[in-house]
C-alpha cells in the first residue's frame, strides 16, 4: 500500500513541481513590485497587447483630409491621433477651409481651428442642410451634397444654396496608416501593460483567461494530494 | 410557497417594474429640433443668428458659471429687439442635454430641453419642472430665485440650472 502510494506521490510531486516553481518565481518577483518599480514599467510586445486585445484599435470612419486623417471612434473624432471634437452622428468627411477645418456628420458641420481646438457644431438651427451624405469643395467653396440635393455656400457658411456643380473636390474614405493606428492605440491603451500585471496574471492563471482558474484548481487539487499522501507515508514509517 | 403563489409574486413584480424601465427607455429622445424650436420662439421670422466669442476673461466667466471649462470657442444665439434665443448643451450625468433657453427683456421666458440623452433625470422636460425658471433673472452670475430639485434628477436639475444662468450672463452682452 504504501508502495503505491509512493509511486503516486512520485507522479503527482513531478507534475506538480512546474506549478509551485512559476508560483514560487512570480511570488518572489511580486514580492518586489515597489523595489523594482514594476507597477510603473511596461510591456507592449505586440504578442502581449494582443493577448490582452488592446492592439486593435478599428476606427469607423476614416477620411483623407488634405495631408491629415479624419477618424471617427465611437462619438470620438480625431485628427490624425489627437482628439478633437465629438459627434454622436456618423461623419461623412472633412474639408480644410480658410483657416478652419470643417467636419460634416450627417446633420451637422463640426468646426475646428487652425490648431484643432473645437470651435462649434452648425446644425439645421443655422440652416446646414440635413441628411448629408458628403463634403467637398468647389473653387475653394464649401459644398454638401445631401439626400435632398447638393448645396453650397462660403466661408461663414450659414447660408446655403442649392446647385448643381460638377468637378467638386469631395473628401474621400481612406485607409488608416500604421502610424496613425499606431498613435491612436497608445492614447487608448497608454504605454502598454504593466509588468506587475502581467506577472500577477501569471501568477492567479488569468494569463490562460477562464481556462487558467481551472488549471490553477486542477494543481490545487495536486497540492492536496501530495500533503495527504506525503503525511500518510510519514506516519507510515515512523 | 405554493408555486401559484410565487408566480403571482413574480407578476406584481413585473408590474410594478415595467412601467420604471419603460420611463428609462422614454425619456431619451430629440423632443424638438433647433430649427423647429427658433421657429416657435420667433413666431416663423428665425433672425440671423450671432456668435459670441468665448475668449479672454469671459471664458473664465463661463467656466465659473459651468464649474467646467467649456468646450467650444464661440456660442450662436438669435436675438430679435430684446428676446434672444440660445441652444446650449450641457452634460448633466455622463451625456450631453441639448437645452433651448428663452430671454425676453433679460429674463427668462422658457426654457425646454430640446434633446435628453441620460438614462435617469429625464423628469427635467415636464413643464411642472422648467416653469420654475419663468421670469428669472440674474443676481451676479446666481438666479434669482431658489429652484426645487428633482428625486434622482439631481445632475439633470444643475445642468438646467448652470445653463439659464449661462444665457443670461451671455445675453447681458449682447445687450
Amino acid at each position: 500500500m504504501v508502495h503505491h502510494i509512493r509511486s503516486w506521490h512520485r507522479t503527482i510531486g513531478a507534475l506538480a513541481a512546474l506549478f509551485l516553481l512559476i508560483l514560487a518565481i512570480t511570488g518572489i518577483i511580486l514580492n518586489h513590485t515597489l523595489d523594482f518599480k514594476l507597477d510603473e514599467r511596461h510591456l507592449n510586445w505586440p504578442w502581449i497587447l494582443e493577448h490582452y486585445g488592446v492592439s486593435d484599435v478599428k476606427a469607423d470612419h476614416v477620411y483623407w483630409l488634405d495631408g491629415n486623417v479624419l477618424s471617427q471612434i465611437d462619438d470620438q473624432l480625431f485628427v490624425d491621433a489627437n482628439p478633437v471634437a465629438k459627434s454622436r452622428e456618423p461623419i461623412v468627411g472633412g474639408i480644410h477651409l480658410d483657416e478652419m477645418t470643417v467636419i460634416a456628420s450627417e446633420d451637422a458641420l463640426i468646426l475646428l481651428s487652425e490648431d484643432g481646438e473645437y470651435i462649434e457644431t452648425m446644425s439645421s438651427g443655422v440652416g446646414i442642410p440635413s441628411d448629408i451624405q458628403r463634403i467637398g469643395l468647389h473653387n475653394g467653396l464649401p459644398i454638401l451634397q445631401t439626400r435632398n440635393g447638393m448645396w453650397r455656400s462660403d466661408f461663414i457658411m450659414e447660408e446655403w444654396k442649392q446647385t448643381n456643380l460638377e468637378g467638386v473636390s469631395w473628401s474621400i474614405l481612406t485607409e488608416m496608416p500604421d502610424s496613425v493606428i499606431n498613435d491612436l492605440a497608445a492614447y487608448f491603451h497608454g504605454k502598454g501593460i504593466t509588468i506587475e500585471r502581467f506577472v500577477l496574471d501569471i501568477h492567479n492563471g488569468h494569463i490562460l483567461g477562464a481556462l487558467g482558474k481551472w488549471i490553477l484548481d486542477f494543481f490545487g487539487f495536486l497540492m492536496v494530494l501530495l500533503s495527504l499522501s506525503g503525511l500518510w507515508m510519514w506516519i507510515k514509517k515512523s | 410557497m405554493s408555486s401559484v403563489r410565487l408566480q403571482l409574486r413574480y407578476k406584481l413584480l413585473l408590474l410594478v417594474m415595467l412601467p420604471m424601465v419603460a420611463f428609462s427607455v422614454s425619456a431619451r429622445g430629440v423632443y424638438q429640433t433647433d430649427e423647429a424650436f427658433l421657429t416657435e420662439t420667433f413666431d416663423g421670422k428665425v433672425p440671423k443668428s450671432s456668435v459670441i466669442w468665448i475668449k479672454g476673461d469671459l471664458r473664465k466667466t463661463v467656466a465659473d458659471i459651468l464649474s467646467h471649462k467649456y468646450s467650444g470657442m464661440r456660442i450662436r444665439y438669435w436675438q430679435q429687439d430684446e428676446r434672444s434665443a440660445w441652444i446650449l448643451n450641457e452634460i448633466g450625468k455622463e451625456q450631453p442635454i441639448t437645452f433651448g433657453v428663452v430671454i425676453d427683456a433679460g429674463k427668462i421666458a422658457h426654457v425646454k430641453v430640446l434633446a435628453f440623452r441620460e438614462s435617469r433625470g429625464g423628469e427635467i422636460r415636464y413643464p411642472a419642472f422648467t416653469r420654475q425658471f419663468t421670469d428669472a433673472g440674474l443676481i451676479g452670475l446666481e438666479l434669482d430665485r431658489h429652484i426645487d430639485g428633482v428625486s434622482g434628477a439631481t445632475l439633470s436639475v444643475w445642468a438646467m440650472t448652470a445653463v439659464t444662468r449661462l444665457a443670461l450672463y451671455l445675453d447681458t452682452l449682447t445687450t
